[in-house]
């Protein structure tokens, strides 16, 4: 899988639920977006190996 | 996953109601809900003049635009405020963004700024005064300036884009502050002044994701990133340990906000205008409930 968060992409292996990856790359799933393949998706939506992930982070402080 | 309503491709899960949307159900939804708490709050009347406080984030850029599109139903003249505090890079970003917007929709837009209101930008104020909280010092000066924008434009309204996660940080900040009376004002003011534009919240109901989500749908452009005293922020650390909350436990800040509601509506019984004098400031003259108003006492507290 390729994932890209904050400006940087990188090959990553993770296969499972959206918010699952969320969580594990240190995000609150309400303040991220997740886009599957370039379209916004549900963070349920499963992810497996051949997809590009990007997780954009929405909600800043302040 | 699949759309709840139609079978199309979700773009979103609530995780509060257990349903997923497709773009095409998300933005009736959305666009469905703002218009209800419009109604619900009597936020607008036919021929006000709304001046919507533009920061160029997502939130203020998305409401721009949603009254922009209400307007053309229902007769409301609409205006922006865009206040630069003076942040740098941060903030120039944010006022091209804003006025970008307000280019694309036609909208008259003027830019007021802390140095020429106070003398002094708010870079230059903390720079020069460690011990000064930033954001409690940016809140009220912006407060004050929103308002006598808003008079001299002549506005009715002060239309803000608190969504429902900042109405949920207010609570938990008031309470936290031991400040209860104060959530009394968040509605509708307590007292009825010509001095006071009243604000509207019109994205109250709706949570900052969703907001987000909107503006990504519709390609608005948001030029967001970090305040850079977002770390002296109360309400980021509040907002946080919401969210951790509300992920675990969907459907608390809904709570907490329709609890908040209840809770207004009994307090405001229990209070009447007598409990809530207002004077002028000795040395502004601007009402306030003591003898100096908190401006003048925060510009008194600042050496420059």
């Amino acid at each position: 899988m390729i994932l890209i968060s904050g400006g940087k992409t990188a090959e990553y292996s993770f296969r499972g639920p959206a918010m699952d990856l969320i969580k594990k790359m240190g995000f609150r799933r309400e303040e991220v977006v997740i886009k599957i393949n370039g379209k916004l998706s549900s963070d349920l939506e499963e992810i497996i190996d051949s997809d590009e992930v990007e997780i954009i982070k929405v909600v800043f402080g302040g | 996953m699949k759309c709840s309503k139609c079978g199309g491709y979700a773009v979103i899960t609530l995780h509060y109601s257990q349903t997923h949307l497709c773009r095409k159900h998300f933005m009736q939804m959305f666009e469905r809900k703002f218009k209800r708490t419009v109604r619900e709050f009597g936020m607008i009347k036919k021929g006000e003049k709304i001046a919507v406080g533009l920061s160029g984030g997502k939130d203020s850029t998305v409401l721009l635009h949603l009254l922009y599109k209400l307007s053309k139903k229902h007769p409301f003249e609409l205006i922006a405020l865009i206040v630069d505090e003076g942040t740098g890079e941060y903030r120039k970003k944010l006022i091209e963004n804003a006025k970008r917007e307000c280019n694309i929709l036609g909208i008259s837009f003027k830019i007021v700024s802390y140095a020429d209101f106070v003398g002094f930008t708010l870079n230059d104020a903390v720079g020069k005064n460690k011990q000064v909280n930033p954001c409690s010092l940016c809140g009220v000066i912006r407060r004050r300036l929103l308002n006598k924008a808003a008079k001299e434009a002549g506005a009715d309204k002060i239309a803000i884009g608190h969504n429902l996660d900042d109405a949920v940080q207010t609570v938990f900040m008031n309470l936290m502050r031991n400040e209860p009376l104060r959530l009394l004002r968040y509605n509708e003011p307590l007292v009825n002044s010509p001095e006071f534009v009243q604000r509207i919240r019109p994205l109250i109901r709706i949570p900052e994701k969703e907001i987000a989500v909107y503006a990504l749908l519709n390609g608005i452009n948001t030029g967001e990133s970090e305040c850079p005293y977002a770390q002296y922020s109360l309400r980021k650390e509040i907002k946080h340990k919401v969210n951790e909350i509300e992920e675990k436990y969907p459907g608390t800040k809904l709570k907490i906000f329709s609890s908040f509601l209840q809770m207004e509506k009994l307090m405001r019984q229990s209070v009447s205008d007598k409990d809530f004098v207002l004077s002028k400031c000795k040395k502004c003259g601007e009402l306030t409930s003591s003898d100096v108003c908190m401006l003048c006492r925060m510009l008194d507290s600042i050496s420059l």
